[in-house]
């Protein structure tokens, strides 16, 4: 059994298709883009970023393209909020509380980033350690960001299970060694299975998952 | 929504709920210097910092019998006491013990120091008569790092191990609520916030302004 469940943050403890594909139909309509899930899939999917808006908007300036982006994230976050945590994490938060294990998040994501995803979802003040990219280090796909939490934690990667939604980041933690759980909240299982996760789940209530992590 | 429902919180008293370190260092000087023995901040850290002074004066004087051990802890101790005046609890303790009583959470205090202590330094934090009940370990056959402490402190309240979280500063008194079965979180006052989770504890605050204890609670 697990000493430590580590998380991704964006995508793996809110469900990151329920969010962004009504976003992206809601933010692009002004510019007369009609979202559809083909396009979704194709160009906007796991992605917020200048490239996506480019490619799908290629004559906007620079000035409009930020204040596009800052749309999409202000939507986002009111999005997440009111659709909450994914199904059944609560439960797996206070079933590790009752065992008392430590509960880490491993994200990309800066600090200031991090509370405002936190805060909607009701996650404020759950997760210890955290480890936030450093200036000048690896990211994800790279290892380090999972060695760091290992070593902050004291335990060895066949010791804890990570959760991931993404390829980039289950790609980190199964380079780090670590049994990875895939969330099937953006990306395909397929992608997910590609990069190495052991198990694919489509959120925390499936019992598969408490199968795997061996409890009861 | 994101806590698990605690029945109680049982706190360790020295370093958890006050930093004591900087009264009990130069007690220790006055004690020990006249034996020839010099206590600086890395001797306290190493040698003396959580650890019982039967075993503190055993490791350091080891020629002495019990008797001259004792006068020395026990003079030790009354110099302490006259300090114990000028203490100040951690950061945030009062208002967060407060919450817990408002949740009608449990308390209690699981403590290695001596009874006589324990009654100089509640009051000094205001706390006297606060906690549901105090274990002190020279009530019960073993010292922490031994679980006998918080077993005894389950067993005063009638919970199971995992109705209780633990608070505690120290790699020793770490390895006595865990062993106990006590989700335990750390105080990182005195030791470093890694040191505290490889020794066992789940969540690490700096101090009791932390919003990760108030989440712990459901505050």
């Amino acid at each position: 059994m697990p000493k430590a469940l580590l998380f991704d943050l964006d995508g793996t403890l809110s469900n990151t298709d329920a969010v962004h594909f009504p976003n992206w139909i809601e933010v692009l309509r002004p510019y007369g883009v009609e979202v559809t899930r083909e396009l979704y899939e194709e160009k906007l999917s796991g992605r917020v970023d200048r490239g996506a808006v480019e490619d799908v908007l290629p004559d906007l300036s620079e000035g409009e393209i930020d204040e596009l982006l800052q749309r999409e994230e202000l939507r986002a976050r009111q999005r997440s909020s009111e659709i909450g945590p994914l199904p059944g994490l609560r439960g797996l938060i206070e079933a590790g509380r009752r065992r008392g294990l430590p509960l880490a998040l491993v994200t990309n994501s800066t600090e200031e980033d991090a509370g405002e995803i936190l805060q909607p979802l009701g996650l404020h003040g759950v997760f210890d350690p955290v480890v936030y990219p450093q200036d000048g280090e690896d990211s994800k796909p790279a290892a380090l960001p999972y060695e760091q939490a290992l070593e902050s934690l004291g335990l060895s990667a066949e010791e804890v299970v990570a959760f991931e939604d993404s390829v980039t980041g289950a790609q980190s933690a199964v380079k780090a060694g670590i049994p990875t759980v895939g969330i099937t909240s953006g990306h395909s299982p397929e992608d997910l299975l590609e990069a190495g996760v052991s198990i694919v789940i489509g959120d925390f209530i499936d019992p598969a998952l408490y199968d795997f992590l061996g409890w009861e | 929504m994101t806590g698990w429902p605690y029945r109680t919180l049982l706190f360790d008293l020295d370093g958890t709920l006050a930093e004591t370190d900087s009264l009990h260092l130069p007690t220790w000087v006055e004690v020990l210097l006249p034996r020839g023995i010099e206590v600086d901040q890395a001797f306290y850290k190493e040698n003396i910092s959580g650890r019982s002074n039967a075993e503190i004066v055993r490791d350091l004087l080891p020629g002495l019998s019990d008797e001259e051990g004792r006068s020395i802890f026990e003079a030790k101790e009354a110099s302490f006491r006259k300090r114990a005046v000028d203490l100040e609890p951690l950061p945030g303790l009062l208002d967060f013990l407060e919450q817990v009583k408002n949740r009608g959470i449990m308390t209690g205090l699981v403590t290695n120091a001596p009874g006589e202590n324990v009654g100089a330094v509640l009051p000094a934090l205001k706390l006297q008569d606060f906690f549901d009940i105090i274990v002190l370990s020279e009530e019960v056959e073993a010292v922490k790092p031994d679980p006998a402490p918080y077993n005894e402190a389950l067993k005063k309240l009638d919970l199971a191990p995992e109705e209780a979280l633990a608070f505690e500063d120290s790699v020793s008194g770490i390895a006595s609520s865990v062993a106990a079965g006590i989700p335990t979180v750390g105080i990182a006052s005195t030791q470093e916030p890694d040191k505290l989770r490889k020794a066992g504890v789940f969540m690490v605050a700096r101090d009791f302004t932390d919003p990760k204890l108030r989440a712990l609670i459901g505050a």
